[in-house]
């Protein structure tokens, strides 16, 4: 039972992770103002495509992670601690992965819209909000689609090593 | 609660007290018994007696803090009514004509002396006792019989009989066994006129009282020692054995419920052996298990009415070759539980009281916190307390004493290593508060036990990982170093 509930808030971290990134920052990116000529336009056609690779891209680390802290049998507490390093590698490639595939996408991604001046000057215009901007949402990203469903589904003696993944666990299960 | 008492006499009978002790220990007799033990030889000074006090002392230390209800793991409490010694009166006079006044008995009657002549030789007059009898049962039973003339109120017989009585007044059907060889000096004298003598001194209650015995019969074979001119010799062994059985049966075998003989077809052979003394620490043979397995055999019942008992492997013993209900169960898991505590769990302990934050040593180990409170006032055991840090050391030792013991079980009487692959360890006490250095961690359990193979869904049984996960996956009745040994020894 208390296993159970340790997958089902890791279940409601993983969709809260990709409802935010799919709708909630959506929503931000084509209702605010982050300097986009056509934040709708952009938002459908590079903020998604590149959210939902980023969202699998995340979840496949997150497996990843899963699944070592499945077979990883370790002999003591020091040995257990140490893969720590290994939890914080997986989230900065998650994270990098999801600004290269936010930079791609900009960069290499034609807005189908209407004309625009500047292609009669020869000028290539991309159409962006500042990286300041998207940057942070990224570690956002991270946090609810890594480090939070990691808390809750990390396996066997691996289970509290993600940071406060102990003082989560105990809030829903009393040890 | 049944109550056992259990003598070893000799140094075959202490070894076999020492395989008792540890068998009481894990639980292999069961939950509800209460083991009494005493040790009785001349010779003060015999590795093997003092091997067996050890065991006892470690048990009686670990018992006394670790034992809890309904637990498997020192359940059953020992009392330790210590070392008899049948010389004890005569310690001053330790030649056998020191003892019968040889000079005074020649002098008041001629003939009682010429007898005297007959029955023993010039050598055996003057051997110094104080090293046992030398595998000569003639002179251990001259002395072992002047026990009669005391009347059990010397030394530790008069606690034990009391002791009995009581039982039996409580409406208890005590069972006293005794352990000897038959083929040595002291086991095959005294045995015999031990288990007469109890039998007569508890006539009063003899109805009421079990009497029995482990008789060990040639099982282990050596040169002839180089430290004295009166030895035990192995070639005598069979010819001691042969009068002995026929003193058993004609003679004394009425003052016992049931006699278990014990023997090897192969004989193991002891490098360096000693007559008597500090050397003579022969190392525990499976033999003395199967022996110290019949204290828990029903008198009369299957291996217990005079069955005979093999092994099903000539050259080997297996685990299904030890007689008792649970004897094999609970030995693997007291095994398994110890080699776990040994090389993972004891110095994870040690590791656990150097971290300032238990919180973040719990976060390597989630086991941890289900057992010991964490810096947040819990009202689970500080890991750091002297009670705790106490229990650690009484089963560290402990489980240390029981390693060397079946580690010396397992090379025993066999080309080949039986029952657990422990050759290349070495098991040693440590003192430090820190993690010992010289024990690395291990995590697999898959090889310890010759012939155990878990089924599928059960191997997770073999990774001291996956056991510690386990323990970490619910709350324990039991907390601290209790709870810690006796979950895992049920689940492992």
């Amino acid at each position: 039972m208390q296993m159970k509930t340790r997958y089902v808030l890791g279940g409601l971290a993983i969709t809260m992770g990709i409802f935010w990134i799919m709708l909630v920052t959506s929503f931000l990116i084509e209702n605010y103002s982050l300097g986009l000529k056509d934040p709708i336009k952009w938002s459908q056609q590079i903020y998604l495509p590149s959210g939902a690779l980023s969202s699998i891209l995340y979840l496949c680390f997150l497996l990843a992670w899963i699944y070592y802290t499945f077979i990883r049998k370790c002999k003591n507490c020091l040995e257990a601690k140490q893969t720590l390093g290994l939890w914080l590698t997986l989230l900065g490639m998650a994270i990098s992965s999801n600004i290269v595939s936010l930079v791609l996408f900009i960069n290499f991604t034609t807005i189908q819209a209407t004309a625009s001046p500047n292609f009669q000057t020869g000028v290539i215009d991309i159409d962006a909000p500042p990286y300041e901007l998207l940057i942070p949402l990224t570690l956002v990203n991270g946090l609810l689609l890594f480090w939070l469903p990691s808390c809750f589904l990390s396996q066997r003696t691996l289970r509290f090593i993600p940071p406060f993944s102990y003082e989560l666990n105990t809030i829903s299960e009393k040890r | 609660m049944n109550k056992v008492y259990v003598i070893g006499i000799g140094g075959t009978g202490a070894k076999c007290i020492r395989s008792a002790v540890h068998l009481q220990c894990a639980g292999a007799y069961g939950k509800e018994v209460r083991l009494g033990v005493l040790v009785v030889d001349a010779d003060a000074s015999n590795g093997n007696l003092q091997s067996a006090r050890e065991t006892v002392q470690c048990a009686l230390e670990a018992g006394g803090i670790l034992r809890e209800t309904n637990v498997s793991l020192f359940s059953g409490p020992i009392k330790n009514y210590g070392y008899w010694n049948p010389l004890g009166n005569y310690s001053d006079r330790l030649t056998l004509s020191d003892i019968y006044r040889e000079a005074g008995m020649r002098a008041v009657d001629a003939g009682l002396g010429e007898l005297y002549d007959c029955l023993v030789s010039p050598e055996e007059r003057q051997a110094d006792l104080s090293v046992g009898f030398r595998g000569r049962p003639s002179i251990g039973s001259a002395v072992v019989s002047r026990i009669s003339a005391t009347g059990f109120s010397q030394g530790p017989w008069p606690d034990l009989i009391n002791d009995i009585q009581a039982d039996c007044a409580n409406g208890d059907k005590p069972r006293i066994h005794l352990f000897g060889s038959i083929f040595g000096g002291t086991g095959s004298s005294g045995l015999p006129t031990l288990g007469t003598l109890l039998s007569r001194q508890l006539a009063g209650v003899r109805d009421a009282v079990e009497i029995t015995a482990s008789v060990l019969l040639p099982y282990f074979d050596f040169d002839i020692p180089d430290d004295e001119d009166i030895y035990a010799e192995a070639k005598n062994f069979t010819l001691n054995t042969d009068a002995a059985l026929q003193y058993l049966a004609r003679l004394a075998g009425d003052s016992f419920n049931c006699i278990y003989l014990v023997g090897d077809g192969t004989k193991q052979r002891y490098d360096q052996p000693a007559t008597g003394g500090p050397r003579q620490n022969n190392p525990s043979s499976c033999i003395e298990l199967i022996a110290a397995a019949a204290v828990s055999a029903e008198t009369g019942v299957g291996y217990g009415n005079g069955a005979y008992l093999t092994v099903s492997d000539d050259n080997v013993m297996t685990w299904e070759d030890l007689p008792g209900e649970g004897t094999s169960t609970s030995l693997r898991s007291a095994l398994r539980t110890c080699y776990a505590w040994h090389f993972n769990l004891y110095n994870e302990l040690r590791e656990s009281q150097r971290f300032d934050s238990k919180k973040s040593f719990a976060k390597g180990a989630p086991w941890f916190d289900r057992f010991f409170a964490l810096n947040d006032g819990t009202n689970r055991p500080d890991v750091e307390s002297e009670a705790e840090s106490k229990q650690i050391a009484a089963f560290d030792k402990w489980s240390v004493d029981f390693m060397q013991w079946f580690q010396e079980i397992c090379w025993s009487g066999s080309a080949r290593e039986q029952l657990a692959d422990i050759r290349d360890h070495v098991f040693k006490a440590y003192q430090g508060l820190e993690p010992d250095a010289s024990r690395q961690y291990a995590e697999s359990l898959e090889k310890l036990v010759i012939g155990q193979t878990l089924a599928k869904r059960e191997n997770w049984r073999d990774s001291i990982d996956l056991l510690k996960n386990n323990l970490a996956d619910k709350k324990h009745r039991l907390e601290g170093v209790i709870g810690l040994i006796n979950n895992l020894y049920e689940i492992i």
